[in-house]
Formats: C-alpha cells, structure tokens, sequence
C-alpha cells in the first residue's frame, strides 16, 4: 500500500514537469540510482538536481523507512505549482482505495528522480 | 523506532507475515516492490540486481550496451548480442509482424525528429518525415540466429527496446521470485505491473487502471491480478499540444505521425509482461476493432480498454475481475 502511495506521489509531482525535462541528452543518459530504504533513518531530507536551466529542489520525508511525503521545495520552470499540491492532496485521500498499484502511472521525470535520489542518499544511514 | 518495535518488525518480515518494501529509482523509472515471505527480503535485493544488469544489456541511453552498439553500427554491419537480447529482439519482430507495424521497434529517426519529449518539441515538416520514413520499419531489423547478431542496413537508423524491456525486466522479477520461493511479490516498473501469487490473505493483488482522460493517479477501475501482469499504453502519458491539437509521444512507424486510434489507453493482461508490453502499444495503435482481433490470436490474453468517448469494453475472461470506479 505504501509503495503505492509514494509511486504515485512520484508520479503526481513528474505530471507538472514533464514537459520541460528530458530531452537533453546528458539528463537522459544520467543513471538513476538505488535507494535503500530499509538503510533510511528517519528525517527530513533535501535533495537538489541541476543541469542547465533544469533545477529541482525536493524535500522528502521519512518514517519507519518509508518515504511519509515529498515536496517540490523549489522549482524554477515551473515555481509554485498550485496544481502539483492539489495532486498529492488526492493522491493521499486516495489510500481508501485499497489498490496495491496504478497500472500506467509512469514516472519519466529524470532530473526529478535524481533530486529525491540526492535528498534519500543524504538519509541513508552507514 | 525503538528495539522493541524494531524487533517485533523484523520477526513479522521473518515470519513473512510483513512485506518487504522497496522502491528504487532505475531503468529511467520508480520500481517499487512488495515482496511476502522467509526470503523476501534477499529476493527483492536480487530483483534489484537483476534489473540493472537488464538496463546494462538493453537500455538505448547507455553506452555499450547491446542495443547502442545495434545502434552505433547501423549501416556498418551486423554485431554480436546476448541471447537475451535475441530473444526479445525476435519477440519484437514476431509482434511488429503480426500488429503489420502497428507496434515497431524502429522508430528511433521519427522519435528524435518529433523529440516529444524533450524541451522543445514540434511538429516536423512533412518533407522531413518523409525522409525519416525512409529509415523506419522492422522489416529492415536483420537477426541471424545462428550467428546470433542484429544489424541495421542504413545509416541513421535506431532500435529502442522501450515498449518491450520493461515488460521483459518484470518476467525476470517474477521469475526471480518464484526461484527464491516467493509466492506472495508485486512489482510495479513504471506503471508495468506483474503480481507473483496472490496477497498473503489469499485475496488477489489489486491494481488501479490510470484513467487517461483524468490526472495521474485518478483511476477507471481496478483489475485483480493473480499470477499476471498488467501493462497499459496511452496517448496520454507524455506529449505536447501545437495549434490547438495534441500530440503524444506513441508515434505510428507507418505514418510517421503520432496515432490516432479511437483507443484513448489501453491495459494488456497477460501471464508474459514482455507479450503484455508489446501488445499494448499494438492494440493503442491499431485501435479497438483490429486490435481485439489481434488480442485474440494470442491464449490468455485479455484488455480493458479505454476509448476516446470514455466507453470501457472489457475482454470476456476479464470480466469477472475489473470493477469499475465509483
């Protein structure tokens, strides 16, 4: 249920910015990382990306290893994004639903990911 | 958290009454993980590993892997690939074949040229897609299975395994899982879902269906999913809109333009996520009529698909398992 939740929360902060990422050949060649969550202490944590005019700043917080919240802190394409907040907000009323996984909610936002990628890193214990 | 919440967790996972949660950023996407069971833990860790070598052998972004070197000697001569890549390459071609193009793994020359995705996309000249045509289509893929090489014939032409690794990548999880013993896994790659088993209650996974006249997350309903994956394609995922019309990033090989199917998204359950993959992108190109046809010649195989007017058709065997939303 949770792994649902945040792939959607993901999800729902990649909508907004779409359109203004990607493309760039050294973004799409970057390579993801893995984060551990089981290795996450709890906290808050801010993670930065940029290259070019692509910036993302995020804050994502953490309990009980698994990922409570992530804000856009800062987003210089597209700077305060009422729509992205409204969102979150229904993706998080959506945990009624009981659905394990969204079958074609993709998450495509590279310079994003690698952002929560930074901010995570900062969190894992060791 | 304290030792002794710490403890009572770690004895549950043991037991395998508690799921072992991942999510980790790769393959250009979130993969999450819930996996039930003795080893879950280790198997989901292997999942992991097993997802990157994949990414290594077949993603177009990176270097040296076989699909770039595919690429970087088109027009060259042919080049030595793994048997895995073989094999998907082949499953490619025999879907292209049988969609007649509407599924292609060729459209390298079309996506940059169009470059959706990227900040500045843009409606091309006809004369350039023309041009672009010229380099597209499966028949000029040539596989040698005795040699086991690929080879592209011309100059400037490109294969992007990006409507069918993932479902590749998550037949190798679900197979990963079974080796290890778990009976109880679900793993989601970019919205490509495959559910191992059914939930520990015995209950079937349940997955949301995107709706894809809605915002992300808002669903038309819910599958339960046992031992199969799910895969949707549609039109909705990435584009950008010029002159007042809208175009996503699904580009039609035989048209050079973006489709327009009466099909608004499409969700393809199979037992195979690599056939499930494929067959989704084929069904949302070739719309409802010709892509139920093709949909039938395959065993097992069911969709639930979303048309432009909104109308849901359901196939026969998945009746039973969608619930619309409320």
């Amino acid at each position: 249920m949770w792994k649902y939740i945040i792939g959607v929360v993901l999800a729902a902060i990649a909508f907004g910015v779409f359109w203004s990422i990607g493309g760039q050949g050294e973004i799409k060649a970057m390579s993801i990382n893995d984060v551990d969550l089981a290795s996450l202490r709890d906290g808050t944590y801010q993670g930065a990306f940029s290259k070019g005019r692509w910036t993302y700043n995020v804050s994502v917080a953490v309990k009980d290893h698994r990922i409570t919240a992530i804000k856009l802190v800062d987003d210089k394409m597209k700077p305060a994004d009422k729509v992205n907040t409204e969102q979150i907000n229904r993706v998080l009323a959506k945990q009624s639903l009981k659905v394990d996984t969204v079958t074609g909610a993709t998450v495509n936002s590279k310079a994003l990911l690698k952002a929560i990628e930074n901010a995570l890193k900062s969190g894992v214990s060791g | 958290m304290n030792l002794v919440d710490d403890l009572a967790s770690r004895f549950s996972t043991l037991l395998g009454k508690r799921a072992v949660e991942r999510l980790d950023l790769l393959m250009g996407t979130v993969v999450t993980q819930k996996v039930y069971g003795r080893r879950a833990a280790a198997a989901a860790s292997r999942v992991l590993g097993e997802l990157q070598r994949l990414e290594r052998l077949l993603s177009a972004f990176l270097p040296e892997t076989d699909v770039s070197r595919i690429n970087a000697s088109a027009g060259l001569g042919p080049v030595d690939v793994s048997p895995e890549t073989f094999e998907i390459l082949e499953m490619a071609l025999r879907i292209s074949e049988m969609s007649q193009g509407a599924f292609d793994v060729t459209t390298g020359p079309l996506t940059r040229l169009w470059s959706v995705t990227s900040d500045h996309p843009q409606v091309p000249p006809h004369e350039a897609i023309t041009a672009a045509l010229e380099l597209v289509g499966f028949r000029h893929v040539k596989l040698d299975r005795e040699r086991r090489t690929c080879s592209l014939p011309m100059r400037g032409q490109a294969i992007d395994l990006g409507g069918i690794a993932k479902g590749y990548a998550a037949d190798r999880a679900a197979q990963v899982y079974r080796g290890m013993g778990v009976r109880s896994a679900l793993i989601d790659i970019g919205g490509n879902v495959y559910a191992v088993g059914a939930r520990p209650d015995g209950q079937p996974w349940v997955a949301g269906v995107q709706d894809p006249k809605g915002n992300r997350g808002d669903i038309v309903g819910t599958l339960k999913l046992k031992d199969a994956s799910a895969v949707t394609s549609g039109g909705y995922e990435r584009g950008f809109t010029a002159d007042g019309a809208w175009y996503h990033h699904i580009i039609d090989a035989r048209s050079g333009y973006c489709s327009r199917s009466d099909i608004a998204g499409v969700t393809v359950v199979a037992r195979d996520s690599m056939l499930a993959d494929a067959l989704s992108t084929a069904v949302f190109v070739l719309g409802t009529e010709r892509g139920i046809r093709l949909l039938q010649e395959f065993r097992g195989v069911e969709a639930v698909v979303v048309k432009e007017d909104r109308s849901i058709l359901i196939t026969g065997g998945l009746k039973a398992l969608f619930s619309p939303a409320q």
